[in-house]
């Protein structure tokens, strides 16, 4: 089967292992990956900011990349729920555009639910560790697939999963919102944050992974500033050290 | 107003009391919504989905269902008056009571009294205004506004309640029961010798007519049956079509405001006191306000914002309401339901800050009994304040949104070509280590690093 990995522009700039991992994984389960070439941005910082002719100028570039008719996976919930769910938001008014909108939606996933949909043999080869696992709002709330992630960490035999109090909260990343609201953004960060450390000191936690880099990105740089010392992880680069 | 809100959130984030309190509180309410519907939990779906409907079919059917609503209330010996802005509906609402030559006023607790300030109008032009909701008569006994719309003093703890009385009704005691005994003591004699009785309306029943209020102490009742003259104040989009209507919206509200499966008082208001009956008051007027109510209803998207039933979910399940509080909003309205509809009832330019104060996690969305898609009215109001329109050079320079269309302009001209991307982030590559010190020159990005660390390219 083929498929196309979408990178992400956050991992093209930020992590490029994200979507190397996120490509073995596939492969190892049988797939043909394919890392689309073209591929920039879904354009959702400026479409969250209300800068619908920017979104729109870079969402039409990623349009015109998808020559095959194959799945599109994408290491990242939040990058997935624009393509998914916003791009026919974003394109209403496009008579010429909407039909592959359309097209676009219907073939886009997440990369966690499409690994996990692969039933892959999870042989965990790694030490004891406990985790929690940071499910983000449009893995929750848009996609509704976060749930995936928490199995895919279960059915592995030496990790052990914890669970934060406030789990389902917002990490206060909201791309521009960390920027126009900084503090506030910091605040949500910091309440998640003193969650994780009690789990740190009480529970032994010592690795923070997830299906979406924005969150991870923004708790980290948090984290670090704070001298809160936690290696922190794409789900999919957890999984494919331990498999 | 941005400067004052990032006042606010400034003062709110270093007030630790204050945010343990809202903490402990809104868990507390969020939890009890949760349990209220899980004996339901399998039709919640389909309830909040029906209740939807319904709301949406209100407001689409808007005008002929408020001319039906005055002509029943009228038959029925209701004065129905229409106010365009707050300052006629506090216009309207002072000619009456000085008709009924009414000085001292027993206030239901409503939202919308707090949307046009009446309180404050009221008191200007010598009136003297009770409040008898035991959170509004805290609220008002402390000089302050209330926080929440369902939970006005949700921000102060028991401990801080107990002083207030001390210090304003000479009280001493320290539990919630002798604190609510002491302002029910109080309270009580109000009732008696007010000349007038305000309230809100939750639902008001076109089909019938009827006026329903929805409330768990009683005061409610008081208000509008002992004084002689009852004033009852709602927006144009409370207006429900059937009196079969009203059993589910009463259920999602109370199921997502209080935890409650039903209310402790529920009152219907039909018609003044008629002739062989012994008590209620002698005269029944209704204010309906607009308030640029109908310019919202225009627009598909932004109509659902009117859908509304004022449970207060969103803010209890929001980590933003939660962090900073509702003071910090400066407005009638604070929390998600606030960020969409200040800005359309009283100006982008007093309340457009509000729609970018999310991170569009939709906690709110994933609560509300009513699906209003507060996130994607939060966008549409976001594009809506992009424009630079009607902007002088001066306010485009200063409020930085013409560097953030430049700014967003550029990232589009880089992440329109892959050619353009590649070498973006060859460079990017090529250089991170340049990165933290073009950060610093980067206004936008500093607000970044002034708490966060920079992720380095890997």
């Amino acid at each position: 089967m083929n498929v196309y990995l979408y990178a992400t522009c956050l991992s093209d700039m930020l992590n490029r292992q994200i979507q190397k991992s996120a490509k073995t994984l596939l492969e190892k389960a049988g797939l043909k990956v394919h890392v689309l070439a073209g591929a920039t941005c879904c354009g959702q910082p400026a479409y969250n900011a209300g800068h619908r002719s920017a979104a729109k100028k870079v969402a039409m570039q990623q349009l015109s990349i998808f020559k095959e008719d194959w799945p599109i996976i994408l290491p990242s919930a939040s990058c997935a729920a624009m393509m998914k769910y916003h791009y026919t938001k974003l394109f209403e008014d496009e008579k010429d555009t909407f039909e592959q909108v359309l097209k676009l939606k219907r073939k886009v996933y997440e990369w966690s639910a499409f690994y996990q949909s692969l039933s892959p043999a999870l042989i965990d080869k790694g030490a004891a560790i406990k985790v929690f696992c940071h499910p983000s709002c449009h893995g929750i709330r848009e996609m509704q697939q976060h749930q995936v992630a928490f199995s895919l960490l279960d059915s592995l035999e030496h990790v052990q999963l914890l669970h934060l109090p406030h789990e389902h909260e917002c990490c206060g990343f909201g791309g521009t919102f960390s920027i126009k609201h900084s503090s506030i953004s910091t605040a949500m960060a910091d309440r998640k944050i003193d969650e994780l450390s009690k789990l740190i000191t009480s529970h032994g936690l010592s690795r923070l992974v997830g299906a979406d880099y924005s969150c991870l990105m923004h708790l980290q740089g948090r984290m670090q500033r704070l001298g809160i010392n936690i290696e922190v992880q794409h789900l999919a680069c957890f999984l494919e050290q331990r498999l | 107003m941005e400067k004052t809100f990032t006042k606010n959130v400034k003062q709110a984030l270093n007030n630790p009391v204050l945010r343990a309190n809202y903490r402990k509180a809104l868990d507390a309410l969020a939890e009890k919504r949760k349990t209220a519907f899980a004996d339901i939990s399998l039709e919640l779906p389909a309830r909040r989905e029906a209740a939807y409907a319904l709301r949406l079919n209100s407001l689409h059917k808007l005008p002929e269902l408020l001319s039906q609503l005055e002509q029943k209330l009228n038959e029925n010996g209701i004065h129905v008056h229409w106010a365009q802005t707050p300052q006629e509906a506090n216009q309207i609402a002072e000619s009456i009571l000085r008709q009924n030559n009414a000085k001292k006023i027993i206030k239901g607790k409503s939202m919308i009294t707090e949307e046009i300030r009446l309180n404050d109008y009221l008191e200007e032009h010598g009136f003297n205004v009770i409040e008898s909701d035991l959170g509004e008569f805290i609220v008002q006994l402390a000089g302050e506004k209330p926080a929440h719309i369902v939970a006005p003093i949700i921000y102060k703890n028991k401990e801080q309640v107990a002083k207030l009385f001390a210090e304003k009704l000479n009280f001493h005691g320290s539990s919630a029961e002798e604190l609510t005994h002491a302002a029910r003591q109080f309270l009580r004699k109000e009732f008696y010798s007010a000349d007038a009785g305000l309230s809100g309306v939750n639902f008001a029943v076109a089909q019938t007519g009827t006026l329903c209020l929805v409330e768990n102490e009683g005061n409610g009742r008081f208000c509008t049956t002992i004084p002689p003259l009852h004033i009852a104040f709602m927006s144009l989009e409370k207006v429900v079509e059937k009196f079969s209507d009203v059993p589910l919206l009463y259920s999602m509200l109370c199921r997502s405001a209080s935890g409650q499966k039903i209310t402790v008082y529920f009152n219907m208001i039909s018609k003044p006191r008629q002739k062989d009956e012994k008590d209620g008051p002698q005269h029944v007027h209704l204010i309906i306000l607009d308030n640029n109510r109908s310019t919202i209803l225009s627009d598909p998207l932004l109509r659902k914002t009117l859908l509304c039933i004022r449970c207060g979910a969103c803010m209890n399940n929001c980590p933003v309401y939660t962090n900073i509080g509702g003071h910090a909003y400066d407005a009638a309205i604070p929390g998600p339901i606030g960020k969409i509809l200040m800005p359309q009832i009283a100006g982008m330019e007093k309340y457009g800050h509000l729609a970018t104060a999310s991170s569009l996690c939709a906690a709110c969305v994933e609560v509300c009994p009513v699906k209003i898609p507060i996130t994607d009215i939060l966008l549409k109001l976001r594009a809506q304040a992009t424009s630079l329109k009607n902007l002088s050079f001066k306010q485009r320079l200063y409020s930085g949104k013409l560097a953030e269309k430049i700014a967003f302009m550029l990232w589009a001209y880089i992440f329109s070509s892959p050619l353009r991307y590649k070498l973006f982030l060859k460079m990017l590559h090529a250089f991170p280590a340049l990165i933290p010190l073009k950060v610093r020159f980067t206004p936008m990005l500093r607000q970044w690093t002034k708490t966060r660390d920079f992720p380095m390219p890997r």
